[in-house]
Order: structure tokens, then C-alpha cells, then sequence
């Protein structure tokens, strides 16, 4: 469950404490704020990828369409895989020097 | 440690998508399915030519986590939510005379870093009506279509295609 005395405090400070003018204010610029924050989690996006491909297990199998309705998450087995936690390290090792 | 479902159009790349947009029920987020049956009904849904299904093990504990919010099983989470999205409607009806957009509420929730804190959701999608092969009892809908959105991408811990369909 969650920690709601913190949520509701973290809520109701925002909300109820706004003038007029700031909600006015947040409705006209909440667009460009998305944009903004957009860009931001495009470039966090990218770094995580960049570290999840060298996280990623590649483990294929591949079914053909007929056999959709046959294929349940008990089939999923014998996955190849390939284990890349060296490169991860190496990865974080980069990072911690940059 | 959970592990979660994600349809996406094979693209040959084996990156699962940081889904953003004004349709996103929870906001920007990774989203999943907890059910692999819906998984793959979602790529039928969006009629992908050809689609990945990926695993990923998510290092998270509905039961014991603080720092979620499960909107499906929790009683007491899912109304304090329900009460955050009236209450906030009811004061933008009061500005602004008309009703908030989904977007609307996930831009006020983002723009002041309101629940900053919280790790991901747990939440119940609509029932579909366009595939229903799921369903052992005609006209029935009595499974929730659960979803699963992560804010914090540092919960993804491993991540597997195991499906192309």
C-alpha cells in the first residue's frame, strides 16, 4: 500500500495553495512544460536503452501465427541466453569515470 | 520481483518503449501488461504486422512497496486515487468552468513533481471488445486487463523477447 500521508500531504500542499493567477498561469504554459520535460526523459530514455542493450538477455522463440492460440507462458522455455553482466560493469565503470 | 508483459511492433531492436503521449492513462511511463494473455492480445488489437512480447523482471513488491500505488487490489489505494482525480476535477471546474483532460491531470501531477517519490502503478484497463478468446464465458468479462506502469526505469532488471509473433 501505499504511503498515503505522504501522498495526500504532497497533493493537497499543491492544490489547495494555487492562487488564481497560478492556476491560470500552469494552464497556459502546461504544454511547453511538456515539451520540456519530454526532451528530458527522451535523453534519460536513451542513456537507460544504451545501458538496457547491454541488459538484454537475448533470448528468442520464434512461433509462427497458426500456433497463437496454442501458445501459452508454460511454453516459453529453453530461452538462449546470453548473459552480458561484464559489459553492464564495464558500462557503470564508464559512467562512474565520466 | 515481479515480471510484466510488453507488446510493441517488431522493429528488430530489443528495447521495450518509454511510451509518451497525451492517450498514456498514467502519464509518461513504461508500460506492461501483468498478464501474458493480454500481452498478446494487445499486438492483435493494434493489428501490428509483426510484434514483439517482451519479459521483464521488475524488482518491485505491490504487497510491501511503499513508494507504489495498486489501484487493482489495494481498497484503500485505489479510492485515495479516485478522490485525488475528483478532487482535482472539481477544483479546475471551479477555474476554468469545464472538465480536466486525462492529459491535463497527468500535466498538473508532473509539472509540480506531486508524488515525485512514487515507483509505479497498478491499474485496471477497460475490457476489450474486439478479442474475447480469453474469455471461458461468453459476454463475461472476469478477468481485470492489468496494467503496469514504472516511472522509475531503474526497476527494469532483466528483459527477454519471448515472443515474435
Amino acid at each position: 500500500m501505499a504511503n498515503w500521508e505522504k501522498l495526500d500531504k504532497e497533493f493537497y500542499n499543491v492544490v489547495n495553495n494555487l492562487t488564481d493567477e497560478q492556476w491560470q498561469l500552469w494552464r497556459k504554459q502546461q504544454n511547453n512544460n511538456r515539451i520540456i520535460r519530454q526532451k528530458q526523459k527522451e535523453m534519460e530514455m536513451k542513456m537507460h536503452l544504451l545501458k538496457l542493450s547491454f541488459f538484454t538477455f537475448k533470448g528468442k522463440k520464434y512461433f509462427s501465427k497458426d500456433s497463437i492460440e496454442n501458445t501459452s507462458i508454460s511454453n516459453i522455455k529453453n530461452i538462449e541466453v546470453v548473459n552480458n553482466v561484464n559489459r553492464i560493469a564495464k558500462l557503470d565503470e564508464y559512467a562512474l569515470a565520466a | 520481483m515481479i515480471t510484466v508483459y510488453h507488446t510493441s511492433e517488431h522493429r528488430g531492436t530489443e528495447y521495450i518503449i518509454y511510451a509518451v503521449g497525451e492517450d498514456q492513462w498514467l502519464g509518461d511511463g513504461y508500460y506492461f501488461w501483468q498478464d501474458f494473455e493480454f500481452a498478446r492480445e494487445w499486438g492483435a488489437i493494434k493489428k501490428y504486422t509483426s510484434f514483439d512480447i517482451y519479459a521483464i523482471e521488475v524488482n518491485l513488491n505491490f504487497d510491501t512497496d511503499e513508494d507504489v500505488i495498486d489501484t487493482v487490489f489495494n481498497e484503500i489505494d485505489y479510492y485515495k486515487f479516485v478522490d485525488k482525480i475528483e478532487y482535482f476535477a472539481r477544483l479546475y471546474f471551479e477555474k476554468f468552468n469545464d472538465r480536466p483532460t486525462l492529459q491535463e491531470f497527468n500535466n498538473f501531477i508532473q509539472d509540480y513533481d506531486i508524488w515525485k517519490g512514487v515507483k509505479a502503478m497498478r491499474f485496471q484497463d477497460l475490457p476489450a471488445n474486439n478479442k474475447k478468446d480469453f474469455l471461458k464465458v461468453t459476454g463475461f468479462y472476469y478477468k481485470k486487463r492489468i496494467q503496469i506502469v514504472l516511472f522509475d526505469m531503474s526497476l527494469l532488471i532483466k528483459s527477454t523477447i519471448t515472443h515474435t509473433l
